[in-house]
């Protein structure tokens, strides 16, 4: 190919990536504040989000219906979902878990780590902002989760790393900052604190008698972990369900890691919107640390094999659903090595070796190339 | 697992059992360098960054040793117009990989895809599209990553935007890995197979200079071109 005509593949590439860029970022002047979810059978309102809506996107609603967006009208700012399927969450038992956890009481090694990767993220009732360059009131969030935690014995650790600025390579920045809690302090779940940017009637609610907010847990959908963070976030839901009805508002499947590859009890919390107090959104979770302890260390099997010194802990099932993921990274090895053994010896040449395979012609593998004067590239 | 660990592993695995041969020793490394290096980056994420300001830091695995890599393939460039290209190709993946950043959506709702993946798979594609060579291909694809990091921390100090930067950690690593290994596939697998396509290196002088149709080549040259490969062949 000369030299014009790999300029041109080269533009052409180019534009082609930049236009799809620019899809990605939902940059068009039509985009509407924020998008209604309805549901295709009965045309009730799901939920609303400032985000942009894609066809694909899954959401567990708070009474466990699982939906699956279908059919986005980007002017008109709606979405249509259908219902797929109702999600069994585990069956808890909260005074068998009390009891459980009465058990491991005194054992010490129960630990919690905290990162917000938007560290900006405030409450514009209540900072003054809804977004602060700097320590955002997500800290203050952070802080009140911790106090609750600590209050159950559990030893939390809060990492303050601004991450700014607020963008998609923020996840990657805080990446380093959840890899060095890991590494550090070695805990048993890996919380990153957000709140969300929708209008707040979607989140304001009393819970236990008390002004609060709701909160949604978003899971990473690409990630190898994805099986066992969804176990514990189903757990999690089932135990607020029962002790804070209506305190966990809905879990999202996003399109993305969120850093939750690192490990398997690893999520993404939004404590309630950007317009509405802050004190309703360190109300749950100060309230949610009860959940979180019970769903953590609250655990039967837990009580059949004795207290469980090792951090770590996997929950009922999470060693299977890690197990998936591995074998999972098995089959993408190998059919990469196959494609990579394909592709750099070139089918007829492979083709051949496997039907006529002899001893020799492993002796050989890549089989001879000549090189010529210059083709040094 | 991270992916980067993956694929770092397929490439060492690949580099032990001698399939990377052809790449290496148009890189000028050895397998036993190439696979001392992956093993180095594996193990420099495990080290604590090296700090350079109050909020800037250097990670070892994903930016020192990949960019002593460029260094010595920047060194080892057969002339000056390998060189500049190589130093155009990581400004422009950077400039790249930067603006992604900017404009992917970051609310987690918001998400398409996994941003680490699409930094990595924007600076390989670059890298290679720009490129003339799989030398230039790896510099661009390493550096355009952490051009964008150092971009970014320029960006944060001249807005003063309050924010940690790790060039080349945690995150980036990955990105550093895909995009290094996207860069010099794309060179290895499609260079090659233009070059079959086209019918062998013997060839290459058969192209026509000025751009003109197919059908005015001079077809008894080519027969003779095809003669020759058939005789390199025996």
């Amino acid at each position: 190919m000369n030299k014009n005509k790999t300029n041109k593949f080269a533009i052409l590439i180019l534009l082609v990536i930049g236009l799809l860029s620019l899809n990605f970022s939902g940059y068009a002047e039509t985009q509407p504040d924020y998008y209604t979810i309805y549901d295709e059978k009965t045309n009730k309102v799901l939920f609303r989000t400032a985000m942009e809506v894609y066809k694909g996107d899954r959401y567990l609603s708070g009474d466990n219906k699982l939906y699956e967006v279908f059919k986005v009208d980007k002017n008109e700012g709606k979405a249509y979902a259908k219902y797929l399927q109702t999600e069994k969450l585990p069956d808890v038992e909260i005074e068998e878990i009390s009891q459980a956890m009465a058990v491991t009481q005194n054992t010490s090694g129960k630990r919690v780590a905290i990162y917000s990767t938007h560290s900006d993220e405030s409450y514009l009732p209540s900072d003054g902002a809804a977004s602060i360059n700097g320590h955002g009131g997500i800290y203050k969030v952070d802080a009140a989760l911790q106090k609750a935690l600590e209050a159950k014995g559990i030893s939390v650790k809060v990492d303050r790393t601004l991450y700014l600025p607020h963008d998609a390579m923020a996840y990657s920045r805080s990446r380093a900052g959840a890899v060095k809690l890991l590494k550090d302090f070695k805990p048993d779940l890996l919380l990153d604190v957000h709140r969300d940017a929708v209008p707040f009637k979607e989140y304001i609610r009393k819970i236990a008698g008390k002004n609060a907010t709701g909160v949604r847990i978003v899971l990473g959908r690409t990630n190898p972990n994805l099986k066992a963070n969804q176990q514990l976030a189903y757990r999690i839901k089932a135990i607020a369900d029962k002790i804070y009805p209506n305190m966990v508002k809905d879990i999202f499947f996003g399109k993305g890691d969120f850093n939750q590859d690192l490990t398997p009890n690893s999520l993404l919390i939004e404590f309630g919107t950007y317009s509405h107090t802050r004190e309703r959104a360190e109300v749950s979770a100060s309230l949610i640390a009860d959940v979180l302890a019970k769903a953590l260390y609250g655990s039967d099997e837990q009580k059949q094999v004795g207290a469980v010194t090792k951090a770590q802990r996997p929950l009922p099932g999470q060693n299977k659903a890690a197990g998936t993921g591995i074998w999972v990274l098995l089959g993408v090895v190998v059919v990469s090595v196959v494609a990579f053994m394909f592709l750099s010896t070139g089918g007829r040449e492979m083709y051949h070796k496997f039907s006529k395979a002899t001893w020799k012609e492993f002796a050989s593998y890549l089989g001879k190339f000549r090189r010529k004067k210059g083709d040094g590239s | 697992m991270p992916l980067s660990y993956v694929l770092l592993s397929i490439v060492g695995l690949v580099v032990l059992f001698g399939f990377a041969h052809r790449v290496l020793d148009r890189m000028k490394m050895t397998d036993t360098w190439a696979f001392l290096i992956i093993i180095g980056m594996i193990i420099g994420t495990l080290i604590p960054n090296i700090p350079i300001t109050k909020t800037v830091s250097i990670n070892i695995g994903g930016a020192v040793i990949p960019i002593a890599v460029c260094v010595y393939l920047f060194l080892k460039a057969e002339n000056t117009k390998e060189r500049v290209n190589a130093v155009v190709v990581s400004i422009v993946a950077g400039i790249a990989v930067f603006i992604t950043g900017r404009i992917l959506p970051a609310e987690p709702e918001a998400m398409i895809i996994e941003p680490n993946y699409v930094y990595g798979i924007v600076g390989g594609l670059i890298a290679y599209l720009f490129s003339r060579s799989r030398r230039s291909a790896f510099i661009g694809g390493v550096m355009g990553i952490i051009l964008a990091n150092v971009m970014q921390a320029i960006f944060n100090y001249i807005t003063a935007t309050r924010g940690t930067i790790s060039i080349g950690g945690a995150g980036f690593f990955d990105s550093v890995v895909i995009s290094m290994i996207i860069a010099v596939f794309l060179s290895e697998i499609i260079g090659e197979t233009r070059e079959k396509i086209q019918g062998g290196t013997s060839k290459k002088d058969l192209e026509p200079k000025e751009g003109m149709a197919s059908s005015l080549i001079d077809t008894h040259k080519e027969e003779e071109g095809e003669k020759n490969e058939q005789k390199q062949d025996e």
